[in-house]
């Protein structure tokens, strides 16, 4: 797996002055300045309804902010065409919430999808989904549908999905909150690895222990407004 | 290759689809198949009847002696036919043949002179001036006439021709009926799969590929049921064919075609299968630039 050099003092992620609401609703995220370098590891935190999802949505763009800028890659979203959307959407790798998995595919093919739309070999998916999912403790379930797995079960498949194709970035919405701690720990260090390998990192998350455990830099949301810690 | 790397859910379409195109293909077949026939038909018939001629001599009542008079025309005409480059042969037929012809009609006890028939066969090589026979007939007797059916096949061309206009309507309208359905299958698999595409939108996938992926799979259902409708018209034709062949000297005898027409019949599931992933591809583009 490797990774394309970017310059590392450069933002790939920058938001200036974002602002975001939902149709005619209140504004959930208020005047958000933040930029990401390759290789940066942040832990995001807030109550529920601080808009940490709303935050991880405006980084995976599946939403445009309502004000403000916001670039990825050095592209200005407000730019950017549907098919170089898509393009960015493969350099990140987004594990949700509610895992968001195809119940009609097996494990081996929504682990599979990202690297099916790149156009990787059907030798290239076997060889390597499998050995993913082993390192998730997931490879006896290869042919399993995931609505017979567990929610944590169902939480790894979901990051093998995020991590398979190597992106430049990683968001995570709660990953480790199905899981037990051991089994956080080693999702964690799997995140580690692609972070050393360049891959910048945002895990929201609710668990103050991973936080004390990790040291990394803490982006903390009340009420709309990004506080860095 | 007709593999889909991402199988959308199809319980909608599963089985509607392969359904409905099979119906349409079958239609659609039996209406192409029918065309054929009759334009087979046309053919053999045009062929038949472009080699032959019937030259009617009627007889001349004012004559002293009719019988006797009408046997030195045919005579006579047969000389003429004999002279005429482009004839291959000719055969009259004598006195007591038209008799058994007409017995039916008029019974055995005829006194009177019956018109006769010369038939003609007209050469593969040597071109006939029919126009210049005809008049050399007329020039010699007035009451001797020239058949060529020129007038009965041009009528027999231009009504099968209409009906094959009128069938090539009906499957263009067929066809259409399909690429509609299809659209409209189409767009309830989308509404089906709204979360699967919102997915692979958001691990990357264009809308090029997940309109490729689609439509694929709408043409492999179609294929599907454009293949069961082909072999249900084949066997339907394979069943009329049978039954005219058990009541042959009858009305249809003439229902003999060739085995080919199965394989020119072929051309409508293929084009049932294009159609619908045209169709479902300009529909899925669509819906999909709403979706973003």
């Amino acid at each position: 797996m490797s990774k394309t050099q970017s310059d590392s003092t450069k933002p790939i992620v920058s938001l200036q002055n974002v602002g975001l609401r939902y149709n005619a609703g209140p504004e959930v995220l208020k005047d958000i300045n933040l930029e990401l370098k390759a290789g940066d590891f942040y832990f995001l935190t807030g109550a529920s309804g601080a808009g940490k999802t709303s935050l991880l949505k405006l980084l995976h763009l599946a939403h445009k902010p309502t004000r403000g800028k916001l670039k990825i890659f050095g592209k200005d979203i407000d730019f950017i065409k549907q098919q170089d959307m898509a393009h960015i959407r493969r350099r990140i790798g987004i594990v949700f919430q509610d895992y968001h998995l195809l119940d009609h595919l097996s494990v081996l093919d929504n682990v599979a999808l990202p690297l099916r739309i790149v156009g990787r070999s059907e030798r290239y998916i076997q060889t390597h989904v499998p050995e993913l999912l082993e390192w998730v403790g997931l490879k006896k379930f290869i042919n399993t549908k995931p609505k017979l797995l567990s929610g944590g079960q169902q939480q790894r498949v979901a990051i093998a999905r995020a991590v398979i194709n190597n992106p430049d970035i990683l968001i995570a919405d709660e990953p480790t909150g199905n899981v037990d701690e051991e089994m956080a720990k080693k999702l964690l260090f799997l995140f580690l690895e692609l972070n050393k390998m360049g891959t910048t990192v945002i895990i929201a998350t609710h668990s103050t222990n991973l936080i004390k455990q990790f040291h990394f830099p803490v982006l903390h949301l009340q009420d709309g407004h990004l506080i860095k810690e | 290759m007709l593999k889909t790397d991402i199988a959308f859910k199809t319980d909608l379409n599963k089985g509607f689809l392969p359904f409905i195109t099979a119906f349409m293909v079958f239609v659609a077949s039996i209406t192409y198949a029918t065309a054929l026939i009759g334009n087979s038909l046309a053919s053999d018939w045009n062929r038949h009847m472009s080699n032959n001629l019937t030259i009617q001599v009627l007889p001349d009542m004012r004559a002293k002696n009719p019988p006797k008079e009408i046997e030195e025309r045919i005579n006579n005409i047969k000389k003429i036919l004999k002279q005429t480059p482009g004839i291959k042969s000719f055969y009259a037929m004598s006195k007591s043949e038209t008799v058994d012809l007409l017995k039916p009609w008029i019974g055995d006890k005829i006194d009177i002179t019956l018109p006769r028939i010369i038939s003609v066969q007209i050469s593969d090589v040597i071109p006939l001036n029919t126009k210049t026979l005809a008049n050399e007939i007329k020039n010699y007797s007035s009451l001797i006439k020239l058949e060529t059916y020129e007038t009965w096949m041009f009528e027999f061309k231009n009504t099968v021709s209409a009906v094959q206009t009128l069938l090539g309507l009906i499957i263009i309208l067929i066809l259409s009926t399909t690429a509609i359905t299809i659209s409209y299958a189409t767009k309830s698999g989308l509404n089906i799969n709204k979360k699967v595409i919102n997915i692979m939108h958001m691990v990357g996938a264009t809308n090029k590929y997940i309109s490729t992926q689609f439509s694929r799979q709408m043409m492999i259902l179609a294929i599907t049921g454009g293949s069961i409708g082909y072999i249900i018209s084949c066997i339907v034709i394979l069943i009329i064919k049978t039954i005219s062949k058990d009541i042959s000297d009858g009305i249809i005898a003439n229902f003999e075609f060739s085995s080919y027409i199965y394989l020119q019949m072929l051309i409508i599931p293929i084009i049932a299968g294009i159609i619908a992933k045209v169709s479902a591809m300009l529909t899925i583009k669509k819906e999909l630039n709403k979706m973003v």
